[in-house]
């Protein structure tokens, strides 16, 4: 036998098996609905920092440097063209299975 | 690497620059400053860089090459520490500050400011600090042609 190699009826494999078969009944796989609910949820932490941030540029310009701000936008920025476009493409492929006929 | 990781380095790098430009800007301020604190004239500071690694002391020749990052992770501020070179000389024995005995007796002790040369800090700091927004906005260009990959 290999080094590594494991046997299909070894303690191992029945050892993975049983806790797959364990985790599946307890935690069904994550819903796409909630992956983008959490993903959002990050987008909008980076807006909302970038808010603060400008904010405090406004009323306490001496406390930040401007540099800070506009790079805290730019992220937040991208991480929302990020998500419109995940959302835009899974609604194309939505939109192309539903005109199927 | 993640997605913010070139703009974070380049937003130390944008740090770093500024920090420069005001210890540039103290120093012209007090290019004529005969009294401080510490006694004698100004003395010029200048910035001293060092890169930034959060995980430099954990460094060890077991740890695999994957983990190891190896872009950097950008430059931080060792310290802004004085210049000790020697400090300007000039003949005015009206000056309150001018030296009252010895040898140099008349002399007044001027910073070891040199205009010229902090002109010339000033503009490499401008152009590293341009250099650093370009870079930026590049990182940003090719994360907006990334997401346009199969577009129709």
């Amino acid at each position: 036998m290999e080094i590594g190699a494991v046997a299909p009826n070894s303690l191992h494999a029945q050892f993975e098996k049983a806790n797959f078969v364990g985790q599946k009944k307890e935690n069904p796989v994550e819903s796409f609905g909630s992956l983008l609910k959490g993903a959002l949820g990050k987008v909008n932490d980076l807006q909302i920092n970038s808010d603060k941030m400008m904010q405090t540029m406004i009323t306490n310009p001496g406390k930040v440097n401007i540099h800070d701000v506009t790079t805290l936008m730019s992220q937040a920025e991208m991480a929302l063209a990020f998500s419109k476009t995940v959302t835009d493409r899974v609604v194309n492929a939505y939109r192309e299975i539903t005109s199927l006929r | 690497m993640g997605t913010f990781d070139a703009m974070n380095i380049s937003a130390s790098g944008l740090t770093a620059q500024r920090l420069r430009m005001d210890v540039i800007a103290n120093n012209i301020a007090n290019v004529n400053t005969t009294r401080t604190s510490e006694g004698g004239p100004f003395r010029r500071s200048k910035v001293i860089l060092r890169p930034r690694t959060e995980r430099w002391n954990f460094k060890s020749h077991f740890l695999p090459e994957a983990l190891k990052h190896q872009a950097g992770e950008g430059v931080r501020v060792l310290k802004v520490m004085k210049d000790a070179s020697p400090n300007r000389l000039k003949f005015d024995p009206a000056h309150p500050d001018a030296i009252q005995f010895g040898p140099k007796k008349g002399h007044v002790e001027l910073p070891n400011v040199n205009i010229v040369v902090e002109m010339v800090d000033m503009i490499s700091a401008t152009r590293a600090y341009e250099a650093n927004v370009t870079l930026m906005n590049s990182t940003k260009q090719m994360f907006s042609r990334a997401l346009n990959i199969g577009v129709r």
